[in-house]
């Protein structure tokens, strides 16, 4: 598959994005992969990595970004921008690309709520399972820590 | 023949004398930081200082032999290192047809050594003379023992 | 005038300078604040690209400074005010008390081994301990030992004393004071050098936190066979051997972060690769791999080196920079999350970690610096414009080294040599000559006379006495033949021992004497000196090793050391029946130089050559000076490049001492160092020169590529041109939106596998132009590794900055260029990011096409007879500590004749050779060594093998008489023709053969 890419009318996306508060550093990316090997969703999920989505942002690929799921992954753990040697503010910059989503109409404001809520929860399902694991100091799989899940309503708060 | 042959046997007790000429630059070097690290080595080997190991004819090794050491070494800097650009090159070579040499004239080949130490190799140093001195020795041992 | 010049910082770069400066006359006084010089290369295992041991080639250069006439050392000394005064300084340097009388300390040891005090090892970077009382390094220059106050037991409780009860040289003195010297200077040289960065800042790797985690420096200790773990390589946990290394690069580096390191530190990728490499020759079995952002393998035969570490000995390179690193609780492993090459994200384990720090200069350092007056950078460098390379703000400071930038040691040396001639302007003059002569009494003819031969064996203190049975060897030498004199002494190199052997000397009429004590490495010149007071000839002396190579090595033994001492002087009995007075051959020297090439390094030779008073003959078959600057309009650092070149061309023409020899060419060259003679042509015309040195600077030019279409394409053009097109705002660029830009075009392969240094910094500044002045326009660049090293890389950050975008890559898979019918290019290249080919619209494409050498470089060498690489490039002595010399005398190189390198780079190298140049050409005389092959004419059948094996050409065969002819001068003494010669007709004086068969022969008498 190829990807064309074409040159941008209009203001070009990745300085759209640099004029934003946080993403003024974003041009500085070299792409030594720091990020995305710092990052714990990449670690969960192999094919997300924040090194594809600036580059992505640097060659312009705006329609493909903002319409993307992998602005919604970031769970703004700021190791990424802490490790970063150029300064590169990740985590800011998804704060930027999701404003800029909601603003173009890629998704609506109930979409944005509802992240909201679902961060919420699942940091919550995430406390009990480390308390449950914590209390009994037994060896734990990645089996049961989905069979807990599964339960997980039936964990009491 | 292994050496355990002898050790019950007779073996040669008296201590040897290896004639030892190295290179000022390199091995002279690595042979003083021996001292200068206090490692201990046999005491069978005698230095003879030369500017190059290039300096060494095949001949002066097979006099040395003749007129009564037990065994040679030759030592220099590692190849490329050489203080003259390309000496040890030319001694590695030569050298190398000597040992094939002395087997012709019947010399036993472990009388006749080459290293290379570095003026950084103190231990390599103190190891190489232990390496040489056991093997000289397993030389003049089997010698006694086929000449009795 | 005092003609004094003070060095700061006593690291390679100090040294190089100091013993330049004296070489050429000037008093040198060089200040170090450690208690030995040796600075940052006396810690390295070996050195890249050759794996030369480090101590091995600058432990000559330590000693050839110390016992230089010209030099003074002040070692563990500090830099109490500096003044400046009318036409110089005036500087206090306090010498801070070591507790151990310089003069007396023989370096024995023997107060380190009793110390009941164990202290961190700070020169082992505190991977094991020394004791209170110590030297940093076996081999350190000075060899005096140091009481560490702090930790003494005498200082703090004021018992203990041991060290001075046992030292018998009585060299320890705990009422020693800090002493303070006042003195003037014409000119300073700073060579401070710069600092490791600490890994602690990045917490996320776990130094100081994970036992197996050490940085680089650290482990150039481990490699040593000297260090604290006697070379045997073992990770700190354990002490085991770790059989999988990881080595991760920019630690400190490339990293604005941590800190202010914007900058690369230029090195650390080549010295990975040479630990990797040296790893896997200790342990056939240990498997290293480098993580890295890009590799950066600029410098001449360094894409070999790298090319060799993962074909031989399977180091593996993996782009990726380390997030983190995990320390294993149970193994003690450490488990580091990397980025595959085609883009997964995997974990591997590894044993032990090396961080590959930058460097950075020391806070102490910048103050120093700011008490000078002198300007620093906003990361604490000294910057220097191009053409001034170690000209600071203040007149009469100068810097080099490491100061300047990050840099490696062969430029450490050519900056520090360039140091040198521009400090010394002002100081020297043909007039008088560099040379030194000592005053010594008559020398007396020994060939009348019977052989007396003195034997003298030095106990030094216990060192020998404790082990060796000194009184035994003493009458066991007495029993000689010849032997007319024996005696014994507590330490024969103190003062009134030195009286003590001339007096015997002349007292018995010796004509030869031997010293069995220690090393000659470090006390011949001193014995040497002893016989020339006595009016003997310095060869008749003999020394043997008793104590480095005998009590020290057996001390379990002492009836088996008195022995081989006993030998040891009957075998220096024996060579010194047959040792000949030798004599020194001096030769006049033609005080002018030759320079062939008149761009900017030849430029810059010559007028450093001129400005210290010397004649220069600049050669330039052009007819014009200027050479490839006159195709350059800016560099990143100099906007107005034709304007500075412009005055040095006028400086050079009107310079009353520079004989400029346009539209000329070389015939043919002459002699040897000191004497040559040059026959130049200009059209019809034809002269000869005469002139003591060469200075080589014939440049190099850009290479003509075939590829991408550059041939049929106008829109397909050079970086070279693509920088005219800006200068002259090129309607081409109007049309051209879009700028593609392709690096490492025909380089870093098959038949050019050698990187051209220059083209990404280049590919950098031409991307900074065009987007100054044309915004809107896009830049795509397709590279394979960025090579802005050291304070190029903030440029690099820059032209990031504007938008331009950066693909790599790789070499099997290069980009792919088609023509659309609208005159667009469309290219092809595989996206390492997005994993999937992209295909990018470009109007121009601008092609990186590097440097190649002149096809003339090899008559040139032929004429002069020094080498060139395989790569066509001229070949110098050492790529290390001799970065402008040839191994030929008097010859020297500079600029793109020795290889790719930036203008500032070429000007440093060019006023090094320029200094190099007048440490001969400073000389009324030279003189040639000693030791020199001799030719023994009736044996001699002219059949050239000597002059084959000679690596100085000293050799030539006499066509009229059709024998060897030796030219003491160019001989350096190595016997390599002795060896070689098939009918026993060449010797070498002092290592004759009668010598070292009589060595062996009388003892089997």
């Amino acid at each position: 598959m190829f990807t064309v890419i074409k040159p941008m009318r209009g203001p070009k996306f990745k300085n759209e994005v640099a004029r934003y508060p946080g993403g003024e550093n974003i041009k500085r990316c070299f792409a030594c992969g720091t990020c995305t090997l710092s990052c714990p969703v990449s670690e969960a999920e192999s094919n997300y990595s924040p090194r594809r989505v600036i580059h992505k942002i640097l060659l312009g690929l705006k329609d493909e970004v903002l319409s993307s799921d992998e602005i919604w992954y970031c769970m703004t753990c700021y190791r990424c921008q802490v490790r970063c040697p150029q300064d590169v503010k990740y985590p800011e910059i998804m704060r930027v690309l999701r404003q800029m989503a909601l603003e173009q109409g890629y998704v609506k404001s109930e979409f944005v709520d509802a992240m909201k809520e679902i961060e919420k929860v699942t940091q919550d399902i995430r406390r009990k399972i480390l308390k449950r694991f914590i209390e009994k100091r037994e060896s734990i799989t990645e089996k049961d820590i989905r069979e807990i899940i599964s339960l997980s309503d039936k964990i009491q708060p | 023949m292994s050496r355990s042959h002898f050790d019950s046997g007779e073996k040669v007790k008296k201590k040897l004398k290896i004639i030892g000429f190295l290179c000022n630059w390199c091995s002279y070097a690595g042979a003083d930081l021996a001292g200068t690290s206090r490692l201990q080595y046999p005491a069978d080997i005698r230095i003879i200082r030369v500017p190059c190991s290039g300096r060494m004819n095949p001949l002066l090794v097979l006099k040395c032999l003749q007129e009564g050491a037990d065994g040679v070494l030759v030592s220099g800097c590692h190849p490329g290192d050489c203080h003259y650009q390309e000496g040890n090159y030319y001694v590695r070579r030569r050298m190398l047809i000597l040992k094939n040499l002395l087997e012709y004239f019947g010399i036993d080949k472990r009388r006749f050594h080459m290293s290379w130490v570095s003026a950084s190799e103190g231990a390599k140093w103190a190891d190489v003379v232990k390496k040489v001195v056991e093997d000289v020795r397993d030389a003049c041992e089997e010698e006694v023992k086929t000449a009795g | 005038m005092n003609k004094r010049i003070l060095v700061i910082g006593g690291g390679i770069g100090g040294v190089q300078a100091g013993l330049d400066l004296a070489q050429m006359g000037i008093k040198v006084t060089l200040v170090e604040a450690k208690p030995s010089i040796g600075g940052r290369m006396a810690q390295l295992d070996k050195t890249f690209p050759t794996n030369d041991c480090s101590t091995c080639i600058l432990s000559p250069k330590l000693y050839e400074l110390a016992s230089h006439p010209n030099v003074d050392i002040f070692s563990y000394s500090t830099l109490d005010k500096v003044d400046k005064k009318e036409n110089g300084f005036q500087a206090r340097i306090r010498k801070k008390a070591r507790f151990v009388n310089e003069e007396k300390c023989t370096a024995c040891g023997l107060c380190s081994e009793k110390c009941p005090v164990k202290i961190p090892d700070l020169f082992n970077k505190e991977i094991t301990t020394t004791k209170c009382i110590s030297i940093p390094y076996a081999q350190a220059v000075p060899a005096v030992y140091k009481i560490d106050k702090k930790h003494c037991l005498y200082f703090s409780k004021g018992k203990c004393g041991i060290c001075q009860k046992v030292c018998t040289a009585g060299a320890i003195d705990y009422e020693q004071k800090d002493t303070i010297e006042t003195i003037d200077f014409d000119a300073i040289i700073v060579a401070a050098g710069a600092e490791e960065y600490t890994p602690r800042i990045r917490p996320e790797y776990g130094f100081g936190i994970y036992d197996n985690v050490v940085t680089s420096i650290e482990y150039e200790r481990i490699l040593s066979a000297s260090g604290p773990t006697g070379g045997h390589i073992i990770r700190p946990s354990d002490k085991t051997a770790p059989g999988s290394i990881a080595f991760i690069q920019c630690v400190g580096s490339r990293d604005i972060s941590s800190g202010n390191y914007a900058y690369c530190s230029s090195y650390c990728c080549m010295q990975a690769t040479k630990d990797a490499i040296i790893t896997r020759e200790h342990d056939q079995n240990a498997c290293s791999t480098i993580f890295y952002i890009d590799i950066r393998a600029f410098g001449k035969d360094f894409d070999k080196f790298v090319d060799r570490a993962q074909s031989e000995y399977n180091v593996k390179y993996i782009k990726s920079r380390i997030s983190e690193i995990i320390e294993k609780p149970k193994t003690k492993n450490l488990a580091i999350k990397y980025i595959t090459p085609d883009g997964r994200i995997n974990t591997k384990e590894f044993e032990l970690v090396v961080l590959s720090v930058g460097i950075r200069i020391p806070d102490q350092i910048k103050e120093l610096m700011t008490e000078l007056g002198v300007k620093l950078s906003e990361y604490g460098f000294c910057p220097c414009d191009a053409f001034e390379p170690g000209i600071t703000n203040v007149d009469g400071i100068y810097v080099c080294g490491t100061l300047m930038g990050p840099m490696d040691i062969p430029e450490t040396v050519m900056s520090a040599s360039a140091a040198a001639s521009m400090a010394a302007r002002g100081l020297l003059s043909p007039e008088i000559s560099s040379e030194i002569i000592k005053e010594k009494p008559a020398e007396i003819a020994i060939e009348e006379k019977y052989l007396k031969i003195g034997v003298v064996v030095c106990h030094c203190g216990v060192n020998i006495g404790s082990v060796v049975d000194v009184p035994e060897v003493v009458k066991f030498a007495g029993s000689f033949r010849n032997v007319v004199f024996a005696d014994e002494l507590i330490y024969a190199c103190s003062r009134d021992s030195i009286k003590y052997i001339i007096d015997k000397i002349k007292e018995h009429d010796l004509t030869r004497f031997i010293m069995a004590s220690c090393s000659p490495r470090t006390h011949e010149t001193l014995f040497k000196s002893a016989l020339e007071e006595a009016g003997l000839n310095k060869y008749l002396m003999q020394m043997t090793n008793i104590r480095d190579q005998c009590s020290w090595v057996h001390q379990d033994n002492h009836e088996e050391a008195t022995e081989k001492a006993k030998d040891l002087v009957c075998m220096a009995v024996g060579r010194s029946r047959y040792l000949q007075p030798l004599h020194e051959l001096d030769s006049e020297v033609n005080k002018a130089c030759l320079v062939i090439g008149g761009g900017i390094a030849g430029m810059m030779s010559a007028l450093f050559i001129a400005d210290n008073g010397f004649r220069a003959f600049l050669v330039e078959k052009d007819t014009e000076l200027g050479g490839n600057l006159l195709k350059i309009n800016y560099t990143l650092e100099e906007k107005n490049i034709s304007w500075l070149l412009g005055k040095i061309r006028e400086r050079v023409q009107e310079h009353p001492l520079i004989d400029v020899c346009l539209n000329t060419e070389i015939r043919e060259i002459k002699g040897y160092v000191g004497n040559f003679t040059t026959n130049l042509t200009s059209g019809k015309e034809e002269r000869n020169i005469e002139h003591g040195a060469v200075i080589v600077a014939t440049g190099g030019r850009e290479h003509e590529t075939e590829s991408y279409g550059y041939r049929d394409e106008s829109y397909v053009v050079t970086q070279r041109e693509f920088e005219t097109m800006l200068l002259n705002k090129n309607p081409m660029l109007k049309y051209a939106h879009t700028v593609a830009m392709i690096q490492c075009v025909d380089s870093r392969e098959s038949d050019k596998n050698y990187c051209s240094r220059v083209c990404c910094g280049e590919m950098v500044k031409n991307i900074l132009q065009l987007k100054n002045d044309y915004p809107d326009k896009d830049v795509y660049v397709l590279y394979r590794d960025i090579r802005t090293y050291g304070m190029l890389e903030p440029y690099y950050t820059q032209a990031r900055k504007t938008g331009a975008l950066f693909f790599r890559y790789d070499i099997e898979n290069k980009p792919v260029i088609q023509k659309e019918e609208n005159g667009e290019f469309i290219i092809t290249v595989y996206d390492e990011i997005l994993r999937r080919y992209i295909k990018l619209r470009a109007q121009l494409i601008v092609l990186s096409v590097g440097i190649d050498p002149l096809e003339t470089n090899d008559q040139l060498a032929r004429m002069l007879k020094v080498p060139l690489n395989e790569d066509g490039f001229f070949h110098e002595a050492h790529v290390k500590l001799r970065p402008v010399d040839f191994a030929t005398a008097g010859i020297f190189v500079s600029g793109l004749a020795h290889g790719p390198k930036y203008i500032n780079e070429s000007v440093s190298q060019a006023i090094a050779a320029a200094s190099r140049a007048l440490t001969i050409i400073t000389k009324d005389k030279i003189r040639s060594e000693a030791h020199t092959a001799v030719i023994n004419e009736v044996r001699c059948t002219g059949c050239g093998f000597c002059v084959d094996v000679c690596a100085y050409n000293a050799i030539e065969i006499d066509k009229e008489k059709n024998i060897a002819a030796v030219n003491t001068l160019m001989c350096k003494g190595c016997g390599s023709c002795a060896a070689t010669c098939l009918s026993g007709a060449v010797d070498l004086s002092g290592f004759t053969n009668k010598q070292l068969i009589q060595e062996f022969q009388e003892l089997f008498l």
